[in-house]
């Protein structure tokens, strides 16, 4: 048997609680402290995901049965999620080295939790145990959103903070629920079991369900929270809300209703969320388009890429999840590439007038950024391009075509406000010095680079891959 | 269907819960929302303990002669959620310190009017 | 106005939906008695865990992961709170309250710590456990703040032994849960690691639990204390 599942949840654990005791010794050991830990987070996540023939596997904590006890279960959903988290933490992480001072130590404690909880969220079966896991990631984003302590900072996490708090309300009361008519927790049970609880109560339980993840996931009209929260943090804390945190409530969208409901409940949630799929899609743009604050638009664009994620799943069909997992995979590289290059570029201040003419002062992160955002708008040869053609195409064959248009009105409109912003960045009018970068730095954004081209270039190999995934879940 | 719950405490569920929500949404003195979101907490916990017992039970605490126990796990799930919900709080009632200390005023209309 | 009626009109609806919902369920005797987990835990958790109250049980053994997750979030939430007062200083008062107050409480102390330490070494047999010791023992550290003033409790126990305790508690779970998979078992185990159940109703019985206790209560009661410590330090800029 192995202990993979529950060690790649104990090593973050293991280096937050650690931290704080290396700091009492010296400050000196971060750099080294940090690095191990990154490699030792990619071992186990590689073993996990490659190390066995892809089947489900269960691990039952404390060796009790699952119906008793808590179990963790991998199967090929989760693994997907755990890659995604692998490795836009890892990144985020070793960009923190260069962007977070040394003295923060507290960062690194709550970056650590953080990604334990995420990975605890992806793996476990039990869903009491996944509100935990629920409650421990968004508490623990919360100060990370409000590291800068200025007044905006505080009120941004505070307004982040309040808006979550209500959403686990939700998903709470959906599992008290849940438990009080079934009275067990294990999630397959639960997903064999929902038929038999009286169609008003589980109407009330999705619907909590559903209503609670989607202030999580940010779809319009539960967004407000976000441009603010994901726009005040700093780089790397952008790069990990926007990329990699916003994702963890789309496992849940995907994971539970898909379990639970069956027949005519299933058209219902298919019918809701494609359309507040595409009104977050476009609304996301709009909103984009009024910023005047490259931060802002790019959490803004978050929004809409949310929607054309969520919008996969309400198309339903084999190809429509494929769309959705390919792109949640590609808005992490590109996003979290796009908040990277650009706090290497600009270092605070991130509205239109502070930040002209900045791209010239560092090129290759400027030539990063423009490959991010092109992979962003949808054009090839880059990786958000190929994952929204899937989604067209699946919206195509479902025979609604009229999404498929959403889509390309989206790209449009993404390729307005990209445009400006490069015009902005590139204005030869203002003289710039030129900023250094640490090697560290580079290599982190030259990555994602490297992936949002991977995106496009490997793109039938990984669909493949996210194929078989697919299939089991459906 | 309603006159059939002559369970008392669902209705206290509701109205707490419904207290508090309306706190949360339409009060604009951070402190009062932080009191709402509790109130609504507290509705969610008193249901999980409702849950937990049916009339006549004994605690969970095994001992001779005694035949029926209330439910364990809904028991557990409480005091996880009661230590979560403190922690939550804990944290929010910092961040509203920090808003006070920087502008000087928990009001919501009076720290917008501020920032334009 | 109008937020307030739209908000009356949202909640009327809601409360009409979750009545509705509540109104079906089934009554909290039926579904125990088809619930396998309560069945199980009810009949068998004596002999399976060796601790007499149920919930400590579930809380420690069943469900010990969940706890693991609890007490990470008071974890975070103290990092948190640090986190955001990082640039204020403790203001330090070296007058405190009245000398009749002093007294009393020096009196009333060591009282204070052994009821904490009761409630927490005690968790498997009597209602209590770690979190609820472990809050006693943060009220202790409050108390001595208060009366004697916060110059005399920050030489008395300082930010960096309630970090160390913090961690160290932290650290102490997760190594008790190793031992489950040290002994081939599983993460978390308790009796099949190898942990003796002892008698029930006893103080060493419970296997790992009352450790388990200890490890959270130190985590707990550290936390706290640095949660409040964070919460009346002064701006400095």
């Amino acid at each position: 048997m192995s202990h993979l599942p529950v060690m790649i949840i104990i090593w973050p654990l293991i280096f937050a609680f650690l931290t704080p005791l290396v700091d009492m010794v010296s400050l000196r050991y971060r750099k080294h402290v940090v690095i191990t830990f990154v490699v030792g987070q990619l071992v186990l996540v590689g073993l996990l995901i490659f190390g066995d023939s892809g089947g489900t596997t269960y691990y039952p904590l404390g060796g009790w049965a699952p119906e008793i006890g808590i179990v963790m279960v991998v199967d090929g959903l989760s693994r997907i999620f755990i890659m995604l988290i692998a490795v836009g933490t890892s990144l985020a992480m070793l960009y923190s080295l260069a962007d977070i001072p040394d003295k923060e130590s507290k960062y690194y404690v709550l970056f650590g939790i953080l990604i334990a909880g995420m990975f605890g969220l992806v793996l476990t079966g039990d869903l009491f145990n996944l509100y935990v896991f629920i409650e421990l990631t968004s508490l623990a984003s919360f100060p990370l959103v409000a590291i800068q302590r200025e007044g905006p900072a505080v009120r941004a996490g505070l307004r982040y903070m309040i808006f979550t708090v209500l959403s686990s309300l939700m998903v709470l009361l959906s599992i008290i629920l849940v438990y009080g008519a079934l009275g067990t927790l294990n999630m397959e049970e639960i997903g064999r079991q929902l038929v038999s609880i009286p169609h008003e109560l589980r109407v009330l339980i999705l619907a909590l369900w559903i209503v609670g993840l989607g202030l999580k996931v940010a779809v319009i009209p539960l967004h407000s929270w976000l441009p603010p929260a994901h726009a005040e943090a700093k780089s790397p804390v952008s790069a990990l809300l926007s990329g990699v945190l916003i994702k963890t409530g789309l496992y849940m969208i995907i994971r539970l209703p898909l379990l639970m409901s069956q027949g005519k409940d299933e058209m219902m949630i298919q019918f809701i969320l494609i359309n507040i799929a595409a009104v977050t899609i476009i609304g996301g743009h709009l909103l984009a388009l009024g910023q005047r604050d490259v931060k802002r638009v790019l959490a803004c664009s978050s929004i809409a890429h949310m929607g054309y994620i969520v919008l996969g799943l309400g198309i339903g069909s084999l190809l429509g999840l494929v769309g959705t997992l390919f792109h949640a995979l590609n808005h992490m590289a590109m996003k979290s590439g796009a908040f990277f290059s650009l706090g290497q570029m600009v270092k605070d201040h991130y509205d239109f007038d502070s930040v002209q003419g900045k791209g010239r002062g560092a090129p290759w992160m400027a030539a990063v950024f423009l490959i991010c955002c092109i992979s962003l708008i949808g054009l090839p040869p880059l990786g958000g391009f190929a994952s929204k053609w899937i989604l067209g195409m699946a919206a195509v064959e479902a025979g609604q075509p009229i999404y498929a248009g959403v889509i390309a009105l989206g790209t449009f409109l993404s390729g307005l406000y990209y445009a400006n912003i490069f015009r902005i960045l590139l204005n030869p009018d203002v003289s710039v010095e030129s900023v250094k970068t640490r090697w560290l730095s580079a290599g982190v954004v030259g990555v994602t680079g490297f992936l949002c081209v991977v995106g496009f270039f490997a793109a039938t190999w990984i669909t493949d891959l996210i194929k078989i995934v697919a299939i089991g879940i459906l | 269907m309603w006159g059939e719950i002559v369970d008392f405490a669902y209705w206290v569920v509701v109205g707490l819960f419904l207290i508090g929500f309306f706190g949360v949404l339409t009060d604009t003195n951070l402190i009062k929302i932080a009191i709402g979101l509790n109130i609504m907490e507290a509705s969610l916990l008193l249901l999980l303990v409702r849950l937990a017992f049916s009339p006549g039970d004994s605690p969970p605490i095994v001992s001779e002669g005694i035949l029926n126990y209330a439910d364990p796990v809904p028991q557990a799930l409480t005091l996880t959620a009661i230590v979560i919900g403190a922690s939550t709080t804990a944290l929010l009632l910092s961040f509203i310190i920090k808003t006070y200390k920087y502008y000087g005023s928990v009001d919501l209309k009076e720290i917008r009017r501020m920032e334009r | 106005m109008i937020r307030k009626s739209v908000a009356l009109v949202i909640l009327a609806i809601l409360g009409l939906l979750v009545m509705g919902g509540l109104a079906e369920l089934p009554l909290p005797a039926e579904r125990m008695s088809e619930s396998v987990t309560s069945r199980h835990i009810l009949s068998e958790g004596v002999s399976d865990t060796g601790a007499v109250n149920l919930v400590t049980a579930v809380l420690f053994d069943y469900r010990g992961f969940d706890t693991l997750g609890e007490a990470t979030v008071i974890f975070a939430a103290a990092a948190g709170v640090v986190l955001l007062f990082f640039r204020h200083d403790l203001p330090t008062s070296r007058l405190g309250l009245s000398s009749l107050a002093k007294r009393s409480i020096m009196v009333l102390a060591p009282f204070v710590f052994v009821t904490g330490l009761y409630i927490v070494m005690f968790g498997h047999v009597t209602p209590g456990g770690g979190f609820q010791g472990g809050v006693v023992w943060a009220t202790l550290t409050i108390l001595l703040c208060i009366v004697y003033g916060t110059a005399f409790e920050w030489r008395f126990i300082n930010t960096r032994t309630k970090t160390l305790l913090e961690s160290l508690g932290a650290i102490a779970f997760i190594l008790l849960g190793l031992v489950g998979i040290y002994r081939g078992d599983f993460f978390l185990s308790n009796i099949a690691a190898g942990f003796r159940a002892g008698v029930p109703g006893e103080l060493t019985s419970g296997g790992a639990i009352p450790l388990l206790n200890l490890a959270i209560g130190l985590k707990v009661a550290a936390g706290l204390a640095l949660i409040f410590y964070n919460m009346v330090k002064k701006d400095v800029g």
